[in-house]
């Protein structure tokens, strides 16, 4: 799993975070909500390993699987290829094919499985990445902003059949999308530089119209 | 973008035009020991075709122009992987590098006859030419590497293999294609060169050196309208080769 000790770090002089202390519980989703560049693509980094934090450590158990904010495909491959991109090797190539027809086929993307990313939408892309995140083997799923490029119908048909794929595993999302980070997580926690804190799920609103009007009292008596 | 037949039409003009000017020079000058005329040249092109030495010549040129680049091909993208993903391996062969892309050619042509017989002696220069040329061009496609994908590659642990066909080898298809435009002309040239001085049994360049002795200009200036046709002929049938093994870039 996933545990953050005495967390730091600083983007050039500005600090981003400081002496951050997480524990993932294991086998439950979580978000981390925060507007946009509080740090939240930054923490997912670090516990994905792709960032060392400056001071404190991060240390990780299990085999981690990322969307990206970006859908990060290859360009020459096609849709089929690029959701099968990350799946274990070993697998036997008819499972691996029956596997990814069927991840295709809920994600709505069977007719597209021959295109090239250059041939479809921004939300076909998005949705591929998915896709290849979700078929690589994995204990931990990091999701940066996942569903925000896509319909709400879809959006709603993923939130209900992602808990069925997700299952006794650890997933941390990040969104500044409260509506999103309620109907897919157990847990929801806000993000700021030196902490995270708890929300209740079902209060998250109200919470951040607090923090929201406690900011501008402060920009305004500044 | 001019349509087809308008880029036709001045390729054809601007090749006609320079004949005119051959044609004209060559009249003003009116002595084919010094500019032969355009049709002379020609005529004396189909006599050579007839003759079993030119293509002797032409075919062990073209012989050491694919082993030579070949071989460097191999090489320079070996050693182009090595150096764009390890800092260490690219100081290690900068100071060769700089040695190779600054020495010059008739200077390595020279000790390289010292030091070798014909044969080797015009691999040797072509490399010391081409090696580089191909060296930079894939090292800076490394260098360019998609950093996002490089990203997806690390936290999906995708195994270096696969990392290296399906991702790093087609990203450097573009700099490789130019790397390989750029130098199959430049080792024509370059092993032609090296024919002249160091005078291989067979080879152009070893023609070029007999007609020169014999003061044979038009000759001269056949086999240079050869190979300027060999080279056309080679970047025809790369693009050809490039067209059928898929793709646009």
């Amino acid at each position: 799993m996933i545990s953050l000790h005495g967390v730091g770090k600083c983007f050039g002089d500005v600090p981003l975070f400081e002496n951050l202390d997480f524990q993932l519980p294991a086998a439950s989703v979580i978000c981390f909500l925060g507007p946009s560049g509080c740090g939240k693509t930054t923490l997912l980094k670090m516990m994905a390993g792709l960032l060392q934090p400056d001071t404190g450590k991060v240390a990780v158990q299990g085999r981690i699987s990322f969307v990206f904010q970006e859908a990060r495909l290859l360009p020459w491959a096609d849709v089929r290829e690029n959701a099968s991109y990350a799946m274990d090797p070993h697998l036997h190539k008819r499972e691996l094919r029956e596997r990814t027809d069927a991840m295709l086929d809920l994600l709505e993307l069977k007719d597209a499985a021959t295109l090239l990313p250059g041939q479809i939408s921004g939300g076909m892309a998005g949705r591929t990445a998915l896709a290849r995140a979700l078929l690589a083997p994995f204990d931990i799923l990091l999701l940066d902003e996942p569903l925000s490029s896509l319909d709400p119908d879809l959006r709603n048909r993923i939130i209900e059949f992602l808990p069925g794929i997700i299952e006794g595993k650890s997933v941390v999302l990040v969104s500044h999308d409260y509506r999103t980070a309620a109907a897919l997580s157990d847990s929801v926690y806000l993000l700021s530089p030196s902490d995270i804190v708890s929300v209740d799920k079902n209060d998250i609103e109200k919470t951040l119209q607090r923090i929201e009007s406690a900011k501008r009292e402060n920009s305004a008596s500044r | 973008m001019i349509s087809t037949s308008r880029k036709r039409f001045w390729l054809v003009f601007s090749s006609l035009f320079g004949i005119l000017i051959w044609k004209a020079i060559s009249l003003g000058v009116n002595r084919e020991i010094i500019l032969p005329s355009p049709e002379s040249t020609v005529l004396y092109l189909f006599g050579m075709l007839g003759d079993a030495l030119t293509w002797k010549a032409v075919g062990a040129t073209l012989r050491r122009v694919l082993l030579a680049f070949l071989m460097n091909l191999i090489a320079a993208t070996a050693a182009g992987l090595a150096s764009g993903f390890s800092s260490r391996f690219y100081y290690a062969l900068k100071p060769l590098v700089t040695v190779m892309k600054a020495v010059p050619t008739m200077g390595v042509i020279l000790l390289s006859l010292i030091w070798f017989n014909s044969e080797t002696a015009v691999v040797f220069v072509c490399t010391l030419i081409i090696f580089p040329v191909l060296y930079s061009a894939v090292v800076s496609g490394i260098h360019n590497l998609d950093e996002n994908l490089l990203e997806m590659h690390r936290v999906f642990h995708i195994r270096w293999a696969k990392t290296l066909r399906h991702f790093v080898m087609p990203s450097l298809r573009p700099y490789l294609i130019a790397g390989v435009m750029s130098g199959l002309g430049l080792s024509m040239k370059v092993i032609i060169a090296a024919e002249v001085l160091s005078q291989p049994g067979y080879g152009i360049g070893t023609m070029f050196q007999v007609e020169r002795a014999r003061l044979n200009t038009t000759g001269v200036f056949a086999w240079s309208l050869l190979v300027i046709f060999l080279t056309a002929g080679m970047d025809i049938l790369f693009a050809a080769l490039r067209k059928y093994y898929g793709g646009k870039s």
